[in-house]
């Protein structure tokens, strides 16, 4: 689905990502770990082409996108839904508009599936926020907004950076189970968090495989998790 | 393909993909840019009044003034009848000579007021004998009549205002090439102006933008939304500029009140519709300008 060959990044001459050989198989569940700045984000960026690999290649869905190929880029960036850090709305429009950005953007009237947002609002338990606009959201609700923008198109692959990053643990339980049964409807899920207890939380629920980030590598991560 | 192109026009201007949503709305720029717009079709409108009212004003001396001409008699007392005879006779024989009018004393007296006073006695004055003529110019060859005259009386002057003329035709051309020049520089610097305008709004929205990206917004969608907002605003201020210029022109005295051309700037006849040309150049000109700029900086950033 997305394969990394030995796939490199670096900021300027600061090498960040070295020789990733890494396959996010279609229904797999990841956790990427490692400490702030080794690099987490930057692999999941790599992920949507928001960044193209400085060496080596990323393959998505079999082929190797030209970055230069604005059509193609938007068309993966649909397959492939991103819950980002600061959750990046457009604060002048409300929830449900937010929400419906993607269908927008595709060409499909956010009227025809009017029902289908309305559902994924009160799958994220916001069907009271949805004519409130993003900066009136709490940290909790901003990240639901964005794990429910991410998955209206039903892409393959849904990317969460620090999904529970700015959310007390009660919150952050609810947006794993989210993202488990997302995964359960053979969604990829790529998680890059440094909250281990998160990943504790998700043994017995998810069949996950944590990678850990260290030095510009990927290595799989100890038991000790 | 016509149709298709109908429809995709037809689509842009509906909003089908709600483009226009995604754009915030700015309050400063979108009043800068209607504000901006305003003006420049104001101006245009003035630009375009005076361009045509040129026009009309060489057209005038081009063709009306050039079809009328004056034979002066300037022989002394005792021959002045006999020379003038001599000329009509000559102007009644000459092809291209449609009519010809002696001007009276009185007339004269009319035309020399302004200049003289009231008070002057012409009749004491050396004038000349005056004969308006109407000529045809296709037809009459004028360097032949000049020799008919010098032959059959040598006493008469034909004058065919040329020498007065051909400078005014010449600077009524002139003034029309300026009017021309300055819509196309109101243009090119509204061009300009809105693409930097929409070069500081794609900077400005870089958040939304990237937001916009990350959802999987293709370039041309963006590219869309920013330019409908730039050219509705553009066209909106250019709709109240052109109006305001018009109301102007309305009120302004016309040529034939005063028999004065510098105030017969105002339009007349079909002219009046000239002025809708203004907004829709504005909006087509922006459009261009918006989309240019929009595109060049979604590509920087790519």
């Amino acid at each position: 689905m997305i394969e990394f060959d030995e796939a490199g990044f670096s900021y300027g001459g600061t090498s960040v990502l070295r020789n990733v050989s890494l396959t996010l198989a279609p229904g797999s569940f990841h956790f990427l770990i490692g400490p702030s700045g080794v690099g987490k984000t930057t692999l999941l960026r790599l992920c949507y082409m928001d960044l193209v690999p400085t060496e080596g290649a990323v393959r998505f869905f079999g082929t190797e996108i030209a970055p230069s190929d604005r059509n193609a880029v938007a068309a993966l960036r649909r397959a492939v839904g991103v819950v980002h850090q600061d959750c990046q709305f457009l604060d002048h429009m409300s929830v449900f508009e937010n929400i419906a950005l993607p269908l927008r953007v595709s060409g499909i009237p956010a009227a025809e599936r009017a029902g289908d947002i309305e559902a994924l609002l009160e799958w994220v338990d916001l069907g009271d926020r949805v004519d409130a606009l993003p900066p009136e959201l709490s940290g909790g609700e901003r990240q639901r907004a964005a794990l429910a923008r991410a998955v209206i198109l039903s892409p393959d692959v849904i990317v969460a950076d620090e999904p529970t990053g700015n959310v007390d643990w009660d919150m952050a339980q609810r947006l794993l189970a989210l993202l488990v049964e997302l995964n359960r409807m053979g969604k990829t899920v790529v998680i890059a968090t440094h909250d281990l207890n998160l990943i504790r939380a998700a043994k017995g629920r998810v069949a996950a495989r944590v990678l850990r980030l260290a030095n510009g590598q990927v290595q799989p991560a100890g038991a000790d998790l | 393909m016509i149709g298709r192109r109908f429809r995709a026009i037809g689509g842009w201007l509906a909003d089908a993909d709600g483009a226009d949503r995604v754009v915030p709305r700015g309050l400063h720029a979108g009043l800068s840019v209607g504000f901006l717009s305003a003006m420049m079709a104001f101006l245009a409108v003035l630009a375009l009044a005076l361009a045509l009212a040129a026009g009309r004003l060489a057209h005038s001396w081009e063709s009306e003034i050039a079809d009328t001409a004056t034979l002066q008699i300037l022989a002394g007392d005792d021959g002045i009848e006999e020379q003038a005879r001599a000329a009509l006779n000559v102007l009644r024989t000459t092809p291209g000579i449609q009519s010809v009018r002696m001007v009276e004393l009185a007339e004269q007296e009319r035309l020399l007021e302004p200049w003289l006073g009231p008070d002057i006695p012409v009749e004491s004055l050396p004038l000349p004998l005056l004969i308006e003529v109407q000529t045809d110019r296709d037809m009459l060859n004028v360097p032949s009549l000049r020799l008919r005259l010098e032959a059959e009386a040598p006493g008469a002057v034909y004058d065919d205002h040329a020498a007065w003329r051909q400078p005014l035709v010449v600077t009524a051309e002139r003034l029309r090439i300026f009017a021309i020049a300055c819509l196309a520089l109101m243009t090119l610097a509204l061009a300009v102006v809105l693409g930097l305008a929409a070069t500081a709004a794609t900077a400005a929205n870089g958040n939304a933008i990237q937001t916009l990206r990350l959802v999987g917004a293709r370039d041309d969608f963006i590219v869309r939304a920013f330019t409908r907002r730039f050219t509705f605003g553009a066209a909106a201020g250019a709709v109240l500029g052109t109006a305001v210029g018009v109301l102007l022109l309305a009120f302004l005295p016309q040529a034939s009140e005063q028999g004065f051309f510098l105030v017969g700037i105002g339009l007349t006849g079909w002219g009046w519709a000239a002025p809708v040309l203004v907004p829709v150049t504005a909006a087509v000109v922006a459009w261009a300008a918006t989309r240019r700029a929009t595109k060049a900086s979604l590509w920087r950033w790519s």
